[in-house]
């Protein structure tokens, strides 16, 4: 006997409100995850929810695509319902990394492919026929997503009084007020001026030059780094990036979208640079590590604590100041080390360069958006943002050579030695002027990089990247 | 509740602030400067709080940062000797007079390394003065606080002589952020100096100090 074919399957409608939940859980999975990076003490754990925040921003983003599909003709509006937040709310308020984990990978993970599987099987198969390929699409990245997630936690407590807390609100999701988009986050649980790392890591000390290599081209112990220094880089700029968007839920949803992407590339670049430092025997950790491009750039005395002026500020200073002087090295990096036959660190380089440029571009766009697309505002806040942080920067170096004299002759030893071997010139830093452009930058801000002499302009250099 | 809260924070705050202060106090810096070092914590966004637990906070590093900073195989100087010349020209005019007008004879005289030499020759008359007049106003204000000073914290002739070293390095090495990012022929977009918190679990764990299932 032949089965009969079934003809019942969800409304346009039910289709949507599936969709809602579903978007909802995504972007509140962003949400979380931005905010936990910063608080995860191991770098494995920092690298996945930078790769998982963006993809799950880019899945929330194609189910609200395909929610308005649905709800357009009729102009109606699919909501999500205030019990949701309350849930992942409560998730994002775990007390350990450890409780975060179990939330997150054996509770959320499990209950949305559970729905995105509901959808499949009710949704009319042809009628939703966008909806049911994209969560196709969706379903196998997320169950391999789960097993790493799973693989961050060693721990045996299963943290089952937390997880029934969870399960309790869950049971209680379709409860509450319809939330509008607008209304589908909630405000950041806390401030976070110092990132984790892992347990006994040593760190270049406050107000000093930190590590130095001397000759990070030739030597390969200043090879490797150089590396180390540029893993850190890759690190703390993911775990700002990703409290850029935790802390400010109200900014527009193309912001959170970039500040994912760009927390993605950082957890990528950390992959690349791993992999050249391992081929060359060193590990993260190997020398003193620097979280001074997060803590240093976190809170500033003249911006209120979570006010949109301290997020100009951190944007101006690493994604438009820093990021640019990024591109600028780079691409002097990737002719310098195809010059000495090192092509694999001239390859990773220009992978990297391609994403700085993605970064530096964010940067300007959203410091713009911030100021009202006022340029000259613009090059006026970077420089007041810059002499705040350059201020404490010397102040703290200060009170670092008063209080080590013998290191800080060191210091002044090394540098007499790099002095040397460069023939008593200054490094070169040559403006990679093509790479500023198709940032964005404009022809003041790249005057005002190059009148502030961090970078030279270099007509002459090669521009065939 | 949320006042408990806000408290634990303010004390991370106070504690961060103090440590500045006194560093900076210990070395001879104004307050405004060693002030300028943290950045300031403020308590997060309201939210309502039920009734507070703090856990322990994940583990973070508690060891102080060992100086692998700088590589000593080059090179392993120390300040001592430039301290011992500064002491001796506190109160040897002849011996100040030199070091001013004729950097490369007491140089000579003392065996100094090149960085060593480096460093005299930005010692100068007014450093010396300056360095004794802030040294002064700085022991005045400890003797007048009437708290208790490690040893050697209200020693005005000592804390001279690091002044006038330690300021003397600063100017040989350059006090500047560009300055630094000219030294190091690495990386100058990312950290010239250092200016993170290196870990410190007080601040790390300000993040945990935060009730349970609020919302």
């Amino acid at each position: 006997m032949r089965a009969r074919q079934r003809t019942a399957f969800w409304s346009p409608a039910q289709a949507a409100a599936s969709l809602v939940q579903l978007a909802y859980l995504e972007r509140s999975l962003t949400h979380i995850l931005a905010g936990w990076a910063v608080k995860m003490p191991a770098f494995d754990a920092k690298r996945a929810f930078g790769l998982q925040m963006h993809r799950s921003m880019e899945r929330a983003t194609h189910l609200r695509g395909r929610i308005n599909g649905l709800c357009h003709a009729t102009a109606s509006e699919a909501t999500a319902p205030a019990g949701l937040r309350l849930v992942l709310s409560h998730v994002d308020r775990a007390q350990t990394p450890a409780q975060l984990v179990a939330a997150v990978y054996r509770w959320l993970y499990p209950r949305l492919i559970e729905l995105y599987e509901t959808h499949l099987r009710e949704a009319d198969p042809d009628g939703d026929r966008p909806s049911v390929e994209l969560i196709r699409s969706f379903l196998t990245p997320m169950k391999q997503e789960r097993l790493e997630g799973l693989s961050l936690s060693t721990e045996r407590d299963n943290h089952k009084t937390w997880i029934c807390e969870i399960e309790e609100l869950w049971n209680a999701r379709m409860m509450g007020e319809p939330l509008s988009l607008a209304d589908w986050l909630w405000s950041p649980v806390d401030r976070v001026p110092a990132a984790a790392r892992p347990e006994a890591s040593r760190f270049s000390e406050s107000g000093s030059l930190g590590l130095f290599p001397v000759d990070p081209l030739h030597d390969p112990r200043d090879i490797g780094m150089s590396l180390h220094k540029e893993l850190d880089e890759e690190y703390t700029t993911l775990e700002l990036m990703a409290r850029n968007s935790y802390e400010h839920p109200d900014m527009p949803w193309a912001f959170h979208r970039d500040m994912a992407r760009q927390a993605s590339d950082e957890a990528r670049h950390a992959i690349l640079i791993t992999r050249l430092m391992t081929a060359r025997g060193f590990r993260h950790g190997d020398f003193a590590l620097s979280t001074s491009s997060y803590d240093g750039i976190y809170a500033f005395e003249p911006c209120e604590a979570g006010s949109r002026k301290e997020l100009l500020w951190r944007i101006l200073i690493r994604q438009t100041f820093m990021e640019g002087l990024a591109i600028d090295h780079l691409a002097s990096e990737i002719e310098r080390r195809r010059s000495v036959g090192q092509t694999d660190i001239a390859s990773v380089f220009e992978y990297i360069l391609r994403d700085e440029v993605f970064h530096a571009q964010s940067g300007l766009r959203w410091s713009r958006e911030l100021l009202g697309s006022d340029p000259e505002a613009v090059l006026k806040e970077r420089a007041e943002a810059m002499r705040y942080f350059t201020g404490r920067a010397e102040a703290l170096r200060e009170v670092f050579v008063m209080d080590n004299l013998d290191e800080a002759m060191r210091e002044l030893a090394t540098i007499e030695v790099s002095k040397e071997r460069r023939g008593g010139k200054l490094p070169e830093r040559p403006l990679y002027r093509t790479g500023r452009l198709q940032a964005g930058y404009t022809e003041d801000d790249i005057l005002q990089v190059l009148s502030w002499g961090y970078a030279g302009d270099d007509s002459a250099r090669s521009e065939n990247l | 509740m949320r006042k408990q809260a806000e408290s634990s924070l303010r004390k991370v705050l106070v504690l961060v602030t103090t440590t500045a202060v006194a560093m900076g106090a210990v070395l001879g810096l104004p307050v405004k400067k060693a002030l300028a070092a943290p950045p300031r914590m403020n308590p997060g966004p309201e939210v309502n709080r039920p009734p507070a637990q703090f856990p322990p906070a994940p583990v973070v590093n508690r060891r102080p940062a060992q100086m692998e900073v700088i590589q000593p195989r080059f090179v392993n100087p120390s300040a001592v000797t430039l301290l011992r010349i500064a002491d001796q020209a506190l109160s040897d005019n002849a011996l100040a007079e030199r070091i001013f007008r004729d950097p490369d004879g007491v140089i000579a005289q003392f065996h100094l390394s090149n960085s060593e030499g480096l460093v005299l020759r930005h010692m100068d008359p007014t450093q010396f003065q300056v360095a004794r007049g802030d040294a002064a106003r700085l022991v005045a204000t400890r003797l007048s606080s009437g708290r208790p000073m490690p040893p050697g914290a209200t020693n005005g002739r000592l804390i001279t002589e690091r002044m006038i070293v330690g300021r003397a390095i600063l100017a040989a090495v350059g006090r500047s952020y560009r300055e630094a990012a000219n030294a190091n022929a690495c990386c100058p977009w990312s950290k010239a100096i250092e200016v993170g918190v290196g870990g410190d679990p007080a601040a790390y764990n300000a993040a945990f100090a935060r009730p349970f299932g609020a919302e």
